[in-house]
């Protein structure tokens, strides 16, 4: 692999601007032969086209709703696809449009932090990924791009970001600011029995009052049984669940009074499929939920699952078994 | 299986037949019960006996252990099957067992013969009333009818099972009210049921890895019943899957969706050699 892997940022105001920095990007991998792809709205998509004519052909279009549909679906999909590109001796280059409007604050920094991961993911892989930012999305959101990224692309020059931090010690601020205390109403079991059996019991008696749909449930009991097999394996009593309901997402905390000392990585980055099956539990549990928040410290290490609900007009009453 | 059971044996290899009929009969012969066999092989050829420590000799002057000709118990001289015939011999060896000292009455035969005669599923099936008299109302009988479901073929095997009460099938290996294993014989492999995760991952890594030590080639895992497995356990399928010899796979069968849903999140790909089987509710390849 000749090239280095890059990660850049191209922040752009209106539509000229962003060709500018993106019609170079996609040719040059046009031209190199390497597996070019564009995950866009349907407006640059259309532009994209009308622009490239005839080298279009050598770029394959995705729409940015689907790509970004989930954090680390998202990058262990494209994480595979630019390993796949590297074993085939091509190199991954990648237009993306990050979706941004409609998400929620806690949504936002998991993308963030996705992008802050990507740095540390893709090395050794030789992909080009530059992503577009518009300037009209929220100052916080542009601002977090120049900390999450290298480079800046502008033009056919690009700029080193001074600001850029670190990927894990950027993870690691993110992770500084305390989760808000659960609910004193919350559903709560000491996990004082080895046999999970009883507690996938109790979670399904939970979630069955909620409007989570059964196949979720399925998802969480077993996330809920990755991370309370960690507890007991490598944490320490005692060990407590809670559930709660928050809106549009049901909730689901384990606290133990261990701490993690090594640098896990937490599950952020996939394990390597090959070599036999390695550990890989954290990372599933990341890919089966919507959210995943870890704190560890000398208090102890809180893991919450979040879990989508269908939105409901009148809260269900959720009453204690 | 309870006196006055008439049970119905589908098995797919002798080794399935085997474990079934096999304890039948020798729990019969331990326990001061009569055994009635009906076949063509030899004594010492037959589930439970063979290479057994038992004085077949003895045993069968004691008329505890009976084991006819399919002539002696239920053709007629010209070798067309009788139902009649068949359903005296069973009444008669009953009636006898009582003088003889025995308690109770066993009786087995292998019925796949008939059901691969011309006209002979329907023999099969009005027969089987006959037997059912001689068997049900007796609170001292019971008896198994085997039948090689490969030979007979799963249309006609279902319309037998309708007309028997009792399914027979092998033991479970492990079973602690929340997790069941089981040998299966067609495909081979191991039945799923219940929920595994942590606690019973190294009871099912024995009972697989002795079904791999057994046979070559893919291994099925019936996971029709299996309502929950872990990370851990999915980690711990493909570990085996790949010391399996010769590129085999381990093939799930009949997988719930919501559980298949967990599998392709997480990825099929990240599980080499592990692969889904049979859809929910079809027929196994």
């Amino acid at each position: 692999m000749s090239q280095a892997f890059s990660h850049r940022v191209l922040p752009y105001d209106r539509a000229d601007d962003l060709l500018d920095g993106v019609l170079p990007f996609l040719r040059e991998g046009i031209e190199s032969g390497d597996r070019v792809l564009a995950v866009t709205t349907l407006a640059m998509h259309m532009l994209l086209r009308d622009t490239l004519g005839a080298d279009a052909a050598g770029v394959e279009f995705f729409e940015s709703d689907k790509w970004y549909a989930h954090p680390a679906r998202y990058l262990a999909d494209t994480l595979a696809l630019a390993e796949t590109a590297a074993w085939q001796k091509r190199r991954l280059r990648v237009l993306g449009e990050p979706t941004w409007a409609r998400r929620g604050p806690l949504e936002l920094l998991e993308w963030q932090r996705v992008e802050a991961i990507t740095n540390a993911a893709f090395t050794g892989t030789g992909a080009a990924l530059l992503c577009a930012y518009s300037r009209s999305l929220s100052p916080g959101v542009v601002a977090a791009s120049r900390q999450t990224h290298p480079e800046t692309t502008r033009g056919t020059s690009t700029l080193a970001n001074p600001g850029y931090q670190e990927p894990w010690a950027y993870n690691a601020r993110l992770d500084a600011t305390p989760l808000h205390p659960a609910p004193d109403d919350s559903y709560k079991l000491d996990i004082d029995v080895p046999d999970l059996y009883w507690i996938r019991a109790y979670v399904t008696n939970f979630a069955r009052r909620t409007p989570l749909p059964e196949d979720d449930l399925q998802r969480l009991l077993v996330a809920v049984t990755e991370v309370v097999t960690n507890a007991l394996r490598h944490g320490r009593p005692p060990i407590t669940l809670r559930l709660w309901l928050e809106p549009g997402e049901l909730v689901c905390e384990v606290t133990d009074h261990g701490h993690w000392t090594e640098r896990t990585g937490f599950g952020l980055i996939p394990p390597k499929p090959v070599g036999g099956a390695g550990r890989f539990g954290l990372w599933a549990v990341r890919l089966l939920c919507s959210t995943v928040q870890i704190r560890t410290g000398r208090d102890g290490t809180t893991v919450r699952l979040r879990l989508q609900v269908p939105a409901v007009v009148v809260p269900m009453p959720v009453n204690s078994a | 299986m309870r006196p006055g059971d008439h049970g119905l044996l589908g098995y797919a290899d002798t080794e399935e037949r085997d474990r079934v009929v096999g304890p039948f009969v020798q729990a019969a012969l331990a326990t001061e019960e009569k055994v009635v066999y009906i076949t063509d092989d030899p004594a010492e050829r037959l589930p439970g006996l063979e290479r057994c420590s038992l004085d077949l000799a003895k045993l069968k002057s004691s008329r505890q252990l009976r084991v006819l000709s399919r002539r002696e118990a239920c053709l007629s001289r010209t070798g067309v099957f009788e139902p009649a015939k068949l359903a005296d011999t069973l009444f008669r060896e009953r009636e006898s067992a009582f003088g003889e000292g025995y308690r109770a009455v066993r009786m087995t035969m292998d019925s796949t013969w008939l059901l691969t005669e011309p006209g002979g599923p329907d023999i099969v099936l009005s027969c089987e009333d006959r037997v059912d008299q001689a068997i049900s109302p007796s609170t001292m009988a019971m008896g198994i009818c085997q039948i090689d479901v490969h030979r007979c073929g799963t249309h006609q095997f279902n319309a037998l099972r309708k007309s028997h009460e009792v399914v027979m099938r092998v033991d479970a290996e492990f079973d602690d009210g929340i997790l069941t294993i089981r040998r299966i014989y067609g495909p081979f492999g191991l039945q799923l049921r219940g929920e595994l995760d942590a606690s019973r991952h190294s009871h099912l890594s024995e009972h697989l890895l002795r079904a791999m030590a057994s046979r070559e080639g893919d291994i099925h895992l019936n996971v029709a019943g299996l309502d929950f497995i872990d990370i851990g356990g999915l980690n711990l399928l493909a570990q085996h899957a790949a010391e399996l010899p010769r590129g085999g796979s381990l093939i799930l069968d009949h997988l719930r969706p919501d559980v298949e849903n967990v599998i392709t999140m997480v990825g099929w790909n990240r599980l080499p050699r592990l692969r889904p089987g049979a859809p929910m509710g079809g027929a196994a390849s």
